[in-house]
């Protein structure tokens, strides 16, 4: 049967991540926040972030939207907090290959490696990588002000 | 049976039998239609009011009969208040700009409503910001209904436009047109009445509606994307700059100074989507050999079965409790699950449908929501597939349950 098929998307750590989400609020001072929408869906994601140095330090988020968009935030928190900057870009980069189906390492995403085969649901694609770019974008501005 | 028109009806989609419940976003084409567009680029191919030639003159009469053709689906006076456009959206922003900019002044009112696409609330938006204009927007009621006493309260000698969908994108509410444009009229405003939803599902009558401009497109009434129509009376047309110069819209042109012809030529700059035109006119022809009879019977039955399959726990319908109050259109949240989630859940089951805010961004808000799921059908669906869906929809709730 074809729903089946949605196994292979909504695995049981990603329905997990969805339900008790990781690292969601706000932070007391953070050094940056942005939030970002998908305009097809209205999804929207708010990430506040502290560094100390070159060190990601903090990393939280808020949200409203489906299922894939905010246990991938969850996720991205997890995997980020109190990362160098260094790793931060390695696993944004590699995040990006395995949901675009450009790359299969995920030695570094932890339980983001669930989504290996998000790239057959084209559609979701987007959702599964809201929170990242905005992250990217927040890294952009950090060493654009330095 | 006229489902055989629909090649897309007979696929798979995830190894299920496809079943196709976004109309409202675009309708299927037939094949008279493809066949149509085919046989221009084939065998026509030429320009339209411009070579001398005979297949120049073939491809001219036909682009004006199809003309004529839609003055009198829609019931217009006159073909020459027939202008051929890209769509319902480039429809609308021509009236914004080039009746608006003329007729809306400073202080002037404009009111639209809630249940408007945003092609029919953003220009107006736009128009307001231009011309130090108040946009008013009517709210609706509970059951979806335009606030007819907030519509009338809103009304007065400033109102200049009144812009209104004939039939809401997300609720499938039909507004009363005709009441609308009477209201209107009293004080002296234009009716501007977005179409787009309502042309595959029930005859337009511009002289019923007394509207001032109507915009449709071909691609909601089983024609193909690109072309549209917008129906002026000929006094507003009068009244309307052109917004768009160049080919064809001309009447003489000097090195600094340019006059221009009159409607409907003066508003279709530029080559015409022609090969679109013969797709509208085969359109109309295909229509009117189902019959809007035969497609209202049909959509009934989809209506009050789809009201049925979604009958269930954790369902929520916007709008009214009314089938057939929803014109085909279906807006619905399961509680708990994301309407993108549904949506692909859906899909996975050989259903498509739409989730999002359905370009309706401040009615999706004022429904308490950040997006819904919307069922959206045409003529051309079955009973079987709203079972089919109802069924599906249980699988997703016990899939994320």
């Amino acid at each position: 049967m074809s729903l089946s098929n949605l196994n292979q998307l909504y695995r049981q750590v990603l329905l997990d991540h969805a339900r008790y989400p990781r690292h969601q609020g706000t932070l007391p001072a953070p050094d940056a926040t942005l939030t970002v929408h998908n305009p097809t869906c209205g999804d929207t994601i708010s990430l506040n972030v502290a560094y100390d140095g070159d060190r990601l330090k903090q990393i939280t988020f808020t949200g409203d939207g489906c299922t894939i968009s905010q246990a991938s935030a969850s996720m991205l928190c997890d995997q980020m907090t109190d990362q160098p900057l260094t790793t931060v870009q390695a696993k944004l980069d590699q995040f990006d290959q395995l949901v675009t189906g450009t790359g299969t390492a995920t030695d570094l995403l932890g339980d983001a490696a669930v989504f290996n085969e998000i790239h057959q649901f084209p559609t979701r694609i987007k959702c599964a990588l809201l929170a990242w770019k905005a992250l990217e974008q927040l890294i952009t501005q950090k060493e654009a002000q330095q | 049976m006229k489902r055989n028109d629909f090649p897309i009806l007979t696929e798979t989609m995830n190894d299920e039998p496809f079943i196709y419940f976004d109309s409202a976003a675009t309708s299927l084409t037939p094949e008279p239609v493809v066949n149509a567009i085919r046989d221009y680029y084939r065998n026509v191919n030429t320009n339209v009011h411009r070579g001398v030639y005979t297949l120049a003159a073939q491809a001219t009469e036909h682009y004006e009969a199809v003309r004529q053709q839609t003055a009198d689906f829609i019931h217009a006076d006159k073909a020459n208040e027939i202008i051929f456009t890209s769509g319902t959206t480039a429809g609308l922003n021509q009236v914004a700009r080039g009746w608006g900019d003329l007729n809306v002044h400073a202080g002037d009112e404009i009111v639209v409503t809630l249940m408007e696409h945003h092609s029919n609330l953003v220009p107006w938006q736009q128009l307001a910001q231009r011309q130090h204009a108040v946009l008013k927007v009517i709210g609706i009621t509970a059951d979806g209904q335009l606030d007819w006493s907030a519509f009338q309260a809103a009304l007065s000698h400033q109102t200049k436009v009144v812009a209104v969908t004939a039939v809401s994108n997300v609720l499938g509410t039909r507004n009363p047109i005709t009441k609308i444009a009477a209201a209107a009229h009293a004080v002296n405003a234009a009716v501007v009445v977005d179409a787009a939803q309502a042309v595959a599902h029930f005859p337009i009558d511009v002289q019923a509606w007394n509207a001032d401009f109507i915009a449709f497109s071909a691609h909601k009434m089983f024609g193909p994307t690109g072309v549209g129509v917008l129906y002026g009376k000929t006094e507003r047309l009068q009244e309307m700059a052109p917004t768009q110069f160049g080919g064809e819209m001309i009447e003489d042109v000097t090195q600094q100074t340019a006059t221009f012809k009159a409607a409907p030529l003066g508003f279709e700059a530029g080559t015409p989507n022609i090969a679109g035109v013969y797709g509208l006119g085969a359109a109309i022809d295909y229509l009117a050999q189902i019959g809007y009879e035969a497609i209202q019977t049909q959509e009934h039955k989809l209506d009050q079965a789809l009201k049925a399959a979604l009958d269930q726990p954790d369902v929520t319908v916007y709008g009214s409790n009314n089938p057939f109050a929803h014109t085909g259109v279906f807006s619905f949240n399961l509680t708990g699950i994301h309407p993108h989630d549904v949506a692909t859940a859906l899909d996975q089951q050989g259903v498509a449908v739409r989730a999002g805010h359905h370009c309706a961004e401040p009615l999706t808000e004022a429904l308490g929501v950040h997006a819904t799921v919307r069922a959206s059908v045409g003529f051309y669906n079955t009973i079987d597939e709203c079972a089919r869906f109802g069924h599906a929809i249980q699988a997703t709730r016990r899939f994320f349950a």
